[in-house]
């Protein structure tokens, strides 16, 4: 062990370990994806003809089904949590260990300061929308851009409180990437479609990033 | 990173740097293995063991054995008095520092 102990960088080395090799992100992402094309169908004129259709047809059925398909998240989230702890036993963590990740990884800060974002935006576009500044469909649409700025100011928030670089790109361009989608004249499933899209490819390429490195010190270490 | 010639009030049972690096790991998760702490603190078995029986007689962890399989598995928690006492050596650690500065 070396003599000039830095234990705040030991915490900090654990809890950045579960974002190191770039799964987290791919999941998340992944999620997101899902997350944002259920939405942009369910929004969206045919599917909300659908499903006062189903609703109208066989009312049961189609709550019993809304509920069935809100369960598959929920369980698809938590599985996929269960793949990533097999892949990291089986191949990456194999002579490391293994470690349960903390549930909470953002310190209470970057949340609160992520909700004020959020509120204010969201009180900021009310007013305009009620001054008649702008149309109704904005102030929809400025609620998908004030939660993709507020995932970004989360991942800013994170990248700098675990000092992973890595998530300060991911943080500024998600955020601006979701801000312009309210200026952007969208309907509001085509918003939801938008916010997934910048969610997910932004990602999809820091997790492919950081899971090449991953694999490139892997090998390092198995060839010398 | 300060030399550890620290006032009396600093709990002894963190302020140890084996048992320190021990806990200063397990803050920053829920629980980690046996195969961790080692690769993380680079302590050898024997200490390892040794420190965290040290630990687990205080309550600041809690030691669960296992198995992963077919393969023994130990898994290590700092628990709630634990993580109280770190957040509070961390407090005093950081005072000391600013008060040296």
């Amino acid at each position: 062990m070396d003599d000039r102990l830095d234990f705040e960088e030991l915490t900090l080395q654990t809890r950045r370990l579960d974002f190191e090799d770039g799964l987290t992100d791919l999941q998340v992402g992944a999620l997101f994806l899902v997350m944002s094309l259920g939405a942009a169908f369910f929004f969206s004129t045919a599917g909300i003809t659908w499903f006062a259709r189903a609703l109208i047809l066989q009312r049961e059925i189609t709550l019993v089904a809304l509920a069935g398909i809100f369960g598959c998240f929920i369980l698809v989230a938590f599985g996929s949590r269960r793949l990533i702890a097999r892949v990291r036993r089986e191949y990456l963590w194999k002579e490391r260990g293994e470690i349960v990740p903390l549930p909470w990884q953002v310190e209470p800060w970057v949340n609160v300061l992520a909700a004020a974002v959020f509120m204010i935006l969201m009180m900021l576009g009310l007013w305009v929308v009620l001054r008649g500044g702008s149309e109704n469909e904005a102030i929809l649409r400025l609620l998908i851009a004030a939660s993709g700025v507020a995932t970004g100011i989360t991942y800013l928030g994170m990248g700098s409180s675990l000092r992973l670089n890595r998530y300060l790109p991911v943080g500024i361009v998600g955020g601006l990437l979701s801000g312009v989608l309210f200026f952007i004249p969208l309907a509001f499933s085509e918003s939801w479609l938008g916010l997934g899209v910048i969610w997910t490819t932004v990602l999809l390429i820091s997790g492919l990033y950081a899971l090449r490195r991953t694999r490139l010190s892997m090998f390092e270490v198995n060839h010398g | 990173m300060a030399d550890f010639t620290l006032p009396s009030k600093f709990d002894r049972m963190i302020h140890q740097p084996v048992r320190l690096a021990i806990v200063a790991v397990l803050a920053g998760c829920e629980s980690a293995d046996f195969t961790y702490l080692l690769n993380a603190t680079e302590i050898n078995k024997g200490t390892l063991s040794k420190n965290l029986s040290a630990l687990e007689d205080v309550a600041y962890v809690k030691i669960t054995k296992g198995y992963k399989g077919k393969i023994p598995n130990t898994s290590v928690k700092l628990t709630a008095k634990g993580r109280r006492a770190f957040t509070k050596y961390r407090r005093q650690h950081r005072r000391f520092l600013d008060s040296v500065d």
